[in-house]
Formats: C-alpha cells, sequence, structure tokens
C-alpha cells in the first residue's frame, strides 16, 4: 500500500525527501492522479500542502508567488503578468485549477506544460529550500538540475515583465501539440512528446526532435513551432 | 506517517486508513455511498464528480484522498437540503434544466460555488462557472437560466 507522510515545516519535507529514496512530495495531488504519471506508483508521498507556501504578494519590484498557489489564484490575480495568467488558464477546467498547483505543473517539466513554457521565458528566480537551507536560483538553473529533491518555495518575477503564450492543439480540449512562450526576447517552446527548448533566439525550437504522437506529426509540429517564431516579440 | 486520513464529509468527520491514492471519487461514492458523486470522464474534466474542497469547486476523480486530510468536503447530498441548495434544486426544475440528469449533481456543485462567491453573477460569469461541467443533452441555455432564477429568487439568502 502507498504511504504517505505529512510534513510539518519545510525543512521537514526536505529531510524527508532525501532521507527515502523513492519519495514524491503531495500538494494538488492531480499529476499523481493522473494517467500516465510520472510519479512512482510504489513512492512514499511526502504531503506539503499545510506549509505556508501559498499566496501571491508584491514586493520591491517583484511579484513572488509561492509554489502551492493554485492555477486558479494565478489566473484571477491583478498582481501577475497577463501572459501567465493566461498561461493558467490552459488548464483544463476551472475544478482543476482549483486543485492544480503552480509548482506542481512547473517542476513536473513536462513537455506539454503550459505553465513551464511560461515561467522559463520570464527569466524569473525560484526560491528552494535544500538540505543545506534556502537558496535562490535563475528557474533555469533549477529546470536543468533533474535530480533536485528541494522543495520549491516560490516563483520571483519582476512585475513589469510582458510578453505572449500561444498554445495550439489540433481541438481545443485536446493536449496542446507546441506551446510558444516569449516574454523580453526569451522565447521558451514545450512540444508534446517531443521535448523542450528555451533561449534568446526565437529559433531555439530546432534544438527539439520532432516526434509524432496523438496531437500530431513531427513536421507538423515543427510547421506549428516555425509559425509561432514568426509573431512578433513583446517588446520590453 | 500518517496511518489515517481525517477530513470532513458534509460536516460529518470521516476517517480513511486504507491506500491514500484512492480517489476522493471512490472513498465517496464506495465507502460513504455518496452516489450523487458521479464519474463522467474520469480524468477531471466532465465535472460530473463535482464537489466542493474547503470552499473550492474541484474534481473528485482527480483527487487522491490523501490530499484532503483536515479538509471540508461538500457534496450534492450535503446542499440539497439546505436553503440554498433547495433554491437551486427548485430553479433547476422549475428552468427545466433536467433531462438525462446525470451532469446535475456536479452542475448543481458549480452553480452553489458560483452564487457564494457571487450571488448575483451576469450570463457571461454563469457560463464561466460552469465552463468545467459538460452536458451532452441541453446546449446549456436552460441551465444558465436555472441559475439565474436562483440567483434571483433566493437574492438575500446568497449575501450570507
Amino acid at each position: 500500500m502507498r504511504k504517505i507522510i505529512r510534513a510539518e515545516s519545510i525543512e521537514e519535507a526536505v529531510k524527508l525527501r532525501h532521507e527515502i529514496e523513492n519519495s514524491a512530495y503531495l500538494a494538488g495531488g492531480t499529476e499523481v492522479m493522473r494517467l500516465g504519471s510520472s510519479v512512482d506508483e510504489d513512492a512514499v508521498l511526502i504531503d506539503i500542502n499545510s506549509l505556508p507556501l501559498s499566496g501571491i504578494r508584491k514586493e520591491n519590484g517583484k511579484v513572488i508567488i509561492g509554489a502551492l498557489t493554485t492555477l486558479q489564484e494565478i489566473k484571477e490575480s491583478d498582481l501577475v503578468p497577463s501572459f501567465i495568467r493566461e498561461a493558467a488558464a490552459f488548464a483544463a477546467s476551472l475544478q482543476l485549477r482549483n486543485a492544480a498547483t503552480i509548482a506542481g505543473n512547473f517542476a513536473l517539466r513536462r513537455d506539454d506544460g503550459f505553465m513551464t513554457a511560461a515561467l522559463l521565458a520570464t527569466e524569473c528566480t525560484v526560491t528552494i529550500m535544500c538540505t543545506k537551507g534556502k537558496k535562490e536560483k535563475s528557474i533555469s538553473e533549477y529546470f536543468e538540475k533533474k535530480e533536485c529533491r528541494a522543495v520549491v518555495m516560490n516563483f520571483v518575477i519582476d512585475e513589469n515583465r510582458i510578453g505572449s503564450i500561444r498554445r495550439i492543439a489540433r481541438a481545443s480540449h485536446m493536449h496542446a501539440a507546441v506551446i510558444r512562450a516569449e516574454s523580453c526576447g526569451c522565447w521558451a517552446y514545450t512540444v508534446s512528446g517531443s521535448g523542450i527548448a528555451y533561449g534568446h533566439d526565437k529559433d531555439v525550437y530546432k534544438s527539439i526532435d520532432f516526434k509524432d504522437d496523438l496531437t500530431g506529426s513531427a513536421s507538423y509540429k515543427r510547421y506549428l513551432a516555425s509559425v509561432l517564431a514568426e509573431e512578433g516579440e513583446s517588446g520590453c | 506517517m500518517l496511518s489515517e486520513i481525517v477530513f470532513y464529509v458534509n460536516d460529518r468527520k470521516t476517517v480513511f486508513s486504507g491506500n491514500p491514492l484512492t480517489r476522493l471519487i471512490d472513498v465517496l461514492r464506495e465507502d460513504l455511498h455518496l452516489t450523487g458523486v458521479k464519474e463522467g470522464c474520469g480524468e477531471g474534466e466532465c465535472g460530473a464528480c463535482s464537489v466542493i474542497k474547503d470552499g473550492k469547486l474541484v474534481t473528485s476523480c482527480i483527487i487522491p484522498v490523501g490530499a484532503v486530510n483536515g479538509s471540508h468536503i461538500y457534496t450534492i447530498e450535503g446542499i440539497r437540503d439546505t436553503d440554498k441548495g433547495k433554491c437551486l434544486v427548485d430553479a433547476f426544475a422549475e428552468g427545466g434544466a433536467v433531462q438525462c440528469g446525470f451532469c446535475i449533481p456536479g452542475m448543481v456543485m458549480a452553480a452553489y460555488a458560483l452564487l457564494e462567491e457571487n450571488p448575483t453573477p451576469s450570463e457571461e460569469e454563469i457560463r464561466k462557472g460552469i465552463s468545467g461541467n459538460i452536458c451532452r443533452c441541453t446546449g446549456y441555455d436552460l441551465i444558465v437560466e436555472s441559475i439565474k432564477l436562483a440567483s434571483e429568487k433566493g437574492g438575500e439568502l446568497w449575501a450570507k
């Protein structure tokens, strides 16, 4: 039977995650219940729902979004840059958005992730808690370190950051084939079944190894990315 | 290690000691016999299994019971006999909003959550409020009109 441990503090959650080899954090829970979830079936779940990691606030020109903030809270917040709110709205339904969290959506690094693309394009900072204490990392540094067992505490975004996000799927209810986010010259692409690419070159999508899947053929997705790359920059 | 998950369903304390990854919908339907919670898509997109968790509308088919420790859950059975619930149910009947009825418990929960937050929603706000609930029969118009009716007839009830 699956086991669950309720962490009483952020430090305890990190400690447990390090001590238990096969473990995963449990927040909104929508990913662990998803068909095809990346969470191992036998993993011990560390419940972080009671930790003080929710909410959105503005501080010294930055918007700080807590890791457990739900996608619906982001969608409704006037503090959050509009293209990130738009990304949150890509989640299938109000009910799903009320449960799914920003960190959960990002930390999975799914290649059809809308929040992944949006946050990578913001070049924001991620505050994490490791065994050695609290650290701030650039989002790209956090993203590349796939073995990190840290608890994400919050995302720190420049309040004036502007940008755009586009999602293309074969039908509105289907998983996206390609998502493209752009903010102040940073481009991020997530391509279903194929990969993620980001950087200051709009053609960075060319580094992705496009593959066929249910959302579309490799050539179709490459074509979509090339069209989205030609759309104008936000001009920060 | 948590051996028990304690939460409240329709104000009654519930203790669950099985697999924490059991879906909330299965605990509600199979263990608590709250069969007003319907299973449609099973992946959080149709809204038939909607319940209110700590004041927010969620789909119980994608929530593991382990994630509701300490939470207050309301299902259609918990609201239908309240003044607000009766107001909604009456409005749905009067407005002819029900055809096959399968989506209706989830639809009523969505309407309840909406009117709790916004007692006088516009048509657009109502459509957004039920945007996570799919109905194959009605075409939605009569449901939208019925929620408007509940808002008007309930009046002060929703402002409380």
